[in-house]
C-alpha cells in the first residue's frame, strides 16, 4: 500500500481557511497593547475591553468609556459585531461577553478613563459590592452607553 | 513657650511610641537599621528623619506611612516592600489631604505604589530614588503617584520600573523638575486633566511607550529629553486632546514617533530637535492651529506624517536634513517650499505592509516624482521657508543630580 502521509499536505489550504474564517476575541496584552480609541497603552486587567467585528477585525480599549466613544464616533451598534466582550471586576483578565455582563458605576473605581465602570459576572458579587462601596450604583448597558458617549 | 522636642528612636516600638507623643514641630530621628512595620499614620506636622538610611520594611503586609497632617517632613529613609493589592493602592509614603509636606532625600524598594498624593497642595518631593521590581505590569503602580493636587513640586527624582514613572490626574499649577524616568512599563510621565502644569528639565529613557499627555490646557514643557521610546505602540511624546500648551526646546531622539499629535490645538512647537525617529512629527487631521517653527529634523526615517487633509497647521522655519531646495538669494532659507510629508509615508497610512518596499527603488521614484508634481500628499501641510542650515539651538544639560 502507498503512504498516505501526502493526504495531511492537501488538508493543509483548508486549514488556513478556516484559520482566518475565525473571529473569536484576541486575548489582550497588557502592557504593550494600545487602546483603539485613546491610544493609551492597556495595563489594567480590571477594566480592559474588546469589540470583534463579524469579518474579525478587533478593537481594544482600556475602559467601557472608550468603547462607548469608540461606538458613537464610528456609529456603528451592538449589532455591527460579532463579539462585545469585558474584562470583570471579580476575575480581573477575563473576559465576559455583553449579555452576561452586569455593570457597576462607581467614582471609587479611578478606571484608566474614568468610565468608572465595573463589569461583573456574577449579579450576587456586583450587589455586594454596591452595598461595600459608597456612590456605586447598578446600571443597564443602555443607561452606561448614554452617560459615557457625552 | 514651647521648645520642640527631638525624640532618637532604634526600635519599631519606640518609633510607634514616638509618633504617638509628638506634637507640633516636634521631630524623630531615626537610627540606622530595620524597621518592620506597616501603615504608621502621622497626624502631627512633624518630622521625620533618617540617620544613616534606617530601613523601613512592610513586608508586603500594607503600606508604610500615611501622612495626614500638614507641614510633615519625612528625608533619609528606605521604604522596602510595599505589599500589591488590586482595590486599595498601597504606597511607601501617601500623603491624604495634606498640605506643605516633604519628602526628600529617601530611597523607595520594591514598593506598588512609592509617593502617592491625593487632595494635597503645596507639597515638596525631592531628591527620592524609587526603583521598583515588576514581576508583570499588573503588579505595579506609579513611582510618584499625584490625585487631585495644586501647586505640588516634583524635583530630581530618579524614578525605576515603575507603572507609570510620574502620575498626575486632576493636578494644577504644579512643576515637574530634573526628574529621571527609566525603564518603566508603561510611561515616563503621564497626565491628564492636569491643567497649568510645567515640566523642564526632566529625561525619559527607555520606557514601554514614553509619555503620554491627555485632555490638558495650558502645559509647558521645556527642555526634556525623549531617548529610546522603542515599540508598536510607543510614542517619545504623545499629546492627545491637548490645547495652548508650549513644547519648546526638546530634545526628541531615537523614539518609535517623536511626537504624535492627536486632537490638539493652538500648540507652539519650537526649537525642538527631532533626531533618529521613525516618524519624527506625526500630526493627525484633527489638529488645528498648532505652530511647528525653528525645529530640527535631522536622521528621521519620516519627518512628519499624517493620516488626511490637515489644515491649519502653520510650520515655517524649520530644518529638514532632507531639504533639496537652493537659496539664490541668499537669505538663509530655500527658495521653494518644502512638504515633510512623503508620498511613501501617505502610502504606508493606507497601507502598512507596504513598508516592506521602504528605501527600494520604486518607493524613492515615487517620492521624486510627487516631489515635482504633488498629488497625494497633503496640501497644506508645508514648510514655506525652510532653513538651508540647522537652526541654532542652545546645547542641552541633562545632568542628573541625585
Amino acid at each position: 500500500m502507498k503512504p498516505s502521509h501526502f493526504n495531511f499536505f492537501m488538508l493543509f489550504p483548508f486549514l488556513l481557511v478556516f484559520m482566518a474564517c475565525q473571529t473569536e476575541p484576541e486575548p489582550i496584552r497588557y502592557g504593550s497593547d494600545a487602546c483603539s480609541f485613546c491610544k493609551m497603552t492597556i495595563i489594567d486587567k480590571k477594566f480592559g475591553t474588546e469589540l470583534v467585528t463579524k469579518k474579525g477585525k478587533v478593537f481594544k480599549f482600556d475602559d467601557t468609556g472608550c468603547m462607548v466613544k469608540y461606538m458613537k464616533t464610528s456609529a456603528t451598534q451592538e449589532s455591527d459585531f460579532q463579539h462585545i466582550v469585558f474584562n470583570s471586576l471579580e476575575n480581573p483578565g477575563e473576559f465576559i461577553t455583553l449579555n452576561k455582563s452586569f455593570f457597576v458605576r462607581s467614582e471609587t473605581l479611578k478606571s484608566p478613563m474614568l468610565g468608572n465602570v465595573a463589569v461583573f459576572k456574577s449579579e450576587a458579587v456586583a450587589k455586594n459590592f454596591i452595598s461595600k462601596v459608597s456612590k456605586s450604583e447598578h446600571l443597564e448597558w443602555s443607561d452606561i452607553k448614554k452617560i459615557l458617549s457625552e | 513657650m514651647v521648645f520642640s522636642k527631638t525624640y532618637e528612636v532604634k526600635t519599631v516600638r519606640e518609633l510607634q511610641d514616638a509618633v504617638r507623643l509628638t506634637v507640633t514641630g516636634d521631630k524623630i530621628i531615626v537610627k540606622a537599621g530595620n524597621y518592620l512595620f506597616s501603615n504608621l499614620e502621622i497626624t502631627q506636622p512633624i518630622s521625620i528623619q533618617g540617620e544613616n538610611m534606617p530601613v523601613f520594611n512592610a513586608q508586603k503586609k500594607g503600606e508604610i506611612l500615611i501622612i495626614k497632617a500638614n507641614g510633615v517632613s519625612v528625608s533619609g529613609i528606605k521604604f522596602e516592600n510595599v505589599g500589591e493589592t488590586s482595590m486599595m493602592d498601597w504606597a511607601g509614603v501617601k500623603i491624604l489631604e495634606s498640605e506643605n509636606v516633604k519628602i526628600f532625600n529617601n530611597e523607595f524598594n520594591d514598593c506598588y505604589f512609592a509617593i502617592y498624593l491625593s487632595a494635597s497642595n503645596k507639597c515638596l518631593i525631592q531628591k527620592n530614588k524609587i526603583v521598583g521590581t515588576p514581576k508583570d505590569e499588573q503588579t505595579t503602580g506609579n513611582g510618584i503617584h499625584a490625585w487631585k493636587c495644586n501647586k505640588i513640586t516634583i524635583d530630581n527624582n530618579f524614578i525605576e520600573g515603575h507603572r507609570d514613572g510620574i502620575y498626575f490626574e486632576f493636578v494644577t499649577n504644579s512643576q515637574v523638575i530634573k526628574n529621571y524616568s527609566t525603564k518603566n512599563i508603561r510611561y515616563g510621565l503621564h497626565f491628564m486633566f492636569s491643567h497649568f502644569d510645567t515640566y523642564t528639565n526632566n529625561s525619559f529613557k527607555k520606557n514601554g511607550a514614553g509619555v503620554a499627555v491627555m485632555y490638558t490646557k495650558h502645559v509647558i514643557m521645556k527642555d526634556n529629553f525623549f531617548d529610546n521610546n522603542w515599540g508598536g505602540s510607543s510614542y517619545g511624546l504623545l499629546l492627545k486632546d491637548i490645547s495652548d500648551s508650549e513644547i519648546e526646546h526638546n530634545l526628541f531622539n531615537s523614539n518609535t514617533v517623536g511626537v504624535y499629535m492627536e486632537g490638539c490645538s493652538r500648540i507652539k512647537m519650537h526649537k525642538n530637535i527631532f533626531k533618529k525617529n521613525g516618524v519624527g512629527l506625526r500630526i493627525q487631521a484633527n489638529c488645528d492651529e498648532n505652530n511647528v517653527h525653528e525645529n530640527n529634523f535631522f536622521a528621521n526615517t519620516f519627518d512628519v506624517a499624517t493620516n488626511g487633509a490637515v489644515t491649519f497647521n502653520y510650520l515655517f522655519n524649520n530644518y529638514w536634513d532632507k531639504y533639496e531646495g537652493f537659496d539664490l538669494n541668499h537669505d538663509g532659507k530655500g527658495d521653494i517650499l518644502y512638504r515633510p510629508v512623503s508620498l511613501f509615508s501617505t502610502l504606508i497610512e493606507n497601507m502598512p505592509q507596504a513598508m516592506i518596499l521602504l528605501r527600494s527603488f520604486t518607493a524613492t521614484l515615487l517620492d521624486k516624482i510627487e516631489k515635482i508634481i504633488p498629488s497625494l500628499t497633503p496640501e497644506n501641510l508645508k514648510d514655506e521657508s525652510p532653513k538651508m542650515r540647522p537652526n541654532s539651538i542652545k546645547a542641552f544639560n541633562f545632568n542628573y543630580e541625585l
